[in-house]
């Protein structure tokens, strides 16, 4: 017996020693939700690993320019070497919360609100770029430096700047490969059928379509970010030390914009800002995980109808009605079993205006870069343009007095601690 | 890339290309009705909550719309061109590419309710209410703020293998769906369940038929065959001539 426990211990002790590096997943509700067949979801995690390698051995892909020595300083498991530099920054100070594929599934995400990032639809909330570019590798750094006030997200100021720097690298890969992860699962979906082959090592015409047409358009977007920042023209641009009239007048113009139908703020921030207007739609990301719960219970429906129709059909048409069945089941059995792994969507509520937190920052140029390009992924639309020369809803000058006027709210008197009211009788008593 | 994927590019990297030389004559049209086969399940109310000028208008919940003699509106109906392959276009279609796609926010409802549109054309989204709306086009990453009687404008330069939602925000029980692909070869059903196809390249192509309830529409009857597991078919477009599919059968179960 007691030979026994001791082999499990040493059993249990070379297991700690020995545990297998962890794995990229793929996205198993994509994969369950475009019903991609077995053979090429291992055709998928093939590419994906020819492309960016595994957690503990990252490819800086030549096509991405991403840089390997940052993504190997940040990535694979917890170290610091003789000269006291750090290793496997990424799970050190990120993985519990975004988790190893940067799906925004940590341990720790279930009991946070907001959820963590899932950064592989490669969409970020707080940048200064127009609303459809990506961030510039500035805003990824300061969102690591500010963190994001308000949520769990804190901040890394503390870190040297070259772990700042591998860290931005980092999650610029895992979205990078989170993007093209779901560009492979579109194309298996749409246009490969069981059995076809996917392989761009045996295949020129594959291996085109995988560089150049899916890899070319994301390294676009990303190498493209700088040029797309969204810089106000300096005439617009509020003096710093304005006099206490003209700052008076432009909170003024701002709040009317803010309650008028133009900017049209009000609907979903509220009558009294404290964003208590439009409250039940979603973020894309838990619009993803709310379709698929609407799916799942569609098929129920779907299926009973199946069997309304199979009990007045005959022959061929019966034969063709339950093969239906039996995949609509075979697909709801699949959805069934992921359900209780999903953590429960959450609605977008609009941001709570006088409690002066501004999650993506509180600098004016910060709140000027949030009402013109709008919070991506989220219902928060721009009031600027959508691109360079194209027609923004408000003049610049209008948006830094919306500014002006936000940055006035937690300053209202409707915003400060409220009293108890008096009760005369206390206070009679208290005499 | 040539070590990626291990793999041997030596010598001419074959490519793809279809560029079948064609004549004015080489050119066929389809055309049909869909129709639907029993009682489609009634789609849920709207709730309308927001904006008296919207609780008014009373919207209704257009993901399945029936219309006279059992005709189904808003399927899409294309051709489909495999992945990094490409098509001719007619030249008649070129005065079209110049124009815009109007999408209209009117009565807190987008009209069309499923939208067309070619990479490179503009999409023109107005808003003849007298609310504010904002329209969100996935597909394309827009998302503005268009004021009443006002418009936005954006170029389309995204697309994708099967339509997309729009939606309105302040409005989320407004939708729409929208089709982006890089050649005209695209259609959706009207009020009378016709849709039509011209110009096209002569020869055998693949057709996709996708409804928002439905989503693929598969094992619909076509004439000579049916549609796939991926609601396709395989088509004969003979020059100089249309081929006519008549009534299109989508069994009503097909629509969730």
């Amino acid at each position: 017996m007691r030979a026994l426990a001791l082999v499990t211990a040493t059993a249990a002790l070379v297991g700690c020693g020995k545990s297998d590096p962890p794995p990229f997943r793929l996205n198993m509700t994509n994969v369950v939700a475009k019903q991609i067949a077995p053979e090429h979801q291992q055709a998928i995690a093939n590419i994906l690993g020819a492309m960016f390698g595994t957690p503990d051995e990252p490819i800086a892909l030549k096509e991405t320019g991403l840089d390997q020595k940052k993504l190997d300083m940040a990535a694979g498991p917890v170290w610091s070497d003789k000269v006291g530099a750090k290793h496997g920054l990424y799970r050190r100070h990120c993985v519990h919360c975004h988790g190893i594929s940067g799906d925004g599934r940590g341990p720790t995400a279930a009991v946070l609100n907001p959820y963590p990032r899932d950064y592989r639809m490669g969409v970020f909330k707080f940048k200064s770029t127009y609303t459809a570019a990506e961030p510039t590798n500035l805003d990824l750094t300061k969102t690591l430096h500010e963190g994001i006030p308000g949520t769990a997200m804190p901040s890394f100021a503390l870190l040297p700047p070259d772990e700042v720097a591998a860290l931005v690298e980092y999650v610029k890969y895992l979205s990078i490969r989170g993007q093209m992860e779901r560009l492979l699962e579109d194309h298996a979906s749409v246009e490969l059928n069981a059995g076809d082959k996917f392989d761009p090592a045996n295949d020129p015409a594959v291996q085109k379509l995988v560089m150049q047409d899916m890899l070319g358009p994301i390294m676009e977007s990303w190498n493209g970010a700088k040029e797309q920042v969204i810089n106000p023209e300096d005439a617009s641009i509020p003096p710093d030390n304005r006099p206490a009239k003209e700052l008076e007048a432009s909170v003024k113009a701002g709040r009317e914009l803010f309650y008028g139908t133009r900017a049209n703020c009000v609907k979903c921030h509220g009558p009294t800002a404290l964003g208590d207007g439009q409250q039940d739609d979603y973020d894309v990301w838990n619009k993803a995980i709310n379709d698929f719960f609407k799916a799942t219970d569609d098929k129920i429906g779907q299926i009973a109808s199946l069997k309304t129709d199979l009990a007045k059909a005959q022959g061929d048409d019966a034969t063709q009605i339950r093969q239906q069945i039996v995949d609509a089941q075979k697909e709801f059995n699949e959805r069934h079993a992921l359900l209780s792994s999903l953590l429960l969507p959450r609605n977008a509520i609009p941001r709570n205006l006088r409690e002066g937190v501004f999650r993506g920052g509180r600098r004016p140029i910060d709140v000027f870069w949030r009402i013109s390009s709008g919070i991506p992924g989220t219902p928060m639309p721009a009031s600027g343009p959508a691109g360079e020369g194209a027609q923004g809803t408000l003049t610049q000058k209008e948006i830094w007095q919306i500014v002006d006027y936000v940055h006035s709210l937690p300053f209202e008197p409707a915003s400060l601690p409220q009293k108890r009211p008096i009760n005369a009788s206390e206070v009679s008593t208290g005499e | 890339m040539n070590n990626t994927f291990k793999a041997i590019a030596v010598g001419a990297i074959c490519v793809a290309t279809f560029a079948a030389t064609s004549n004015a004559a080489d050119w066929g049209s389809i055309k049909g009705r869909i129709v639907v086969d029993g009682t489609p399940a009634k789609p849920a109310p709207l709730v309308v909550t927001k904006d008296q000028f919207c609780i008014d208008k009373m919207p209704v919940n257009n993901s399945i719309v029936v219309g006279k003699d059992n005709a189904l509106e808003n399927v899409f109906v294309y051709l489909r061109v495999p992945a990094g392959q490409k098509i001719d276009i007619n030249p008649e279609y070129a005065s079209k590419e110049a124009e815009p796609v109007t999408l209209d926010n009117n009565g807190c409802e987008f009209h069309p309710h499923a939208v067309l549109a070619r990479i490179g054309q503009t999409l023109d989204i107005k808003n003849s209410d007298p609310v504010g709306h904002n329209t969100n086009v996935n597909v394309l990453s827009f998302n503005q703020v268009i004021p009443s009687n006002s418009d936005a404008k954006v170029k389309v330069s995204t697309g994708g293998a099967l339509p997309t939602e729009i939606a309105c925000n302040i409005h989320p029980f407004m939708k729409a769906w929208i089709l982006v692909q890089d050649h005209p070869y695209t259609a959706t059903t009207g009020e009378d369940g016709t849709f039509e196809i011209k110009d096209i390249p002569a020869g055998k192509h693949e057709f996709q038929f996708w409804h928002e309830a439905g989503g693929y529409l598969k094992n619909v009857k076509l004439k000579g065959g049916a549609t796939d597991k991926k609601g396709r078919a395989e088509l004969n477009i003979e020059a100089g001539k249309t081929l006519d599919l008549g009534d299109i059968k989508v069994p009503a179960s097909a629509l969730k």
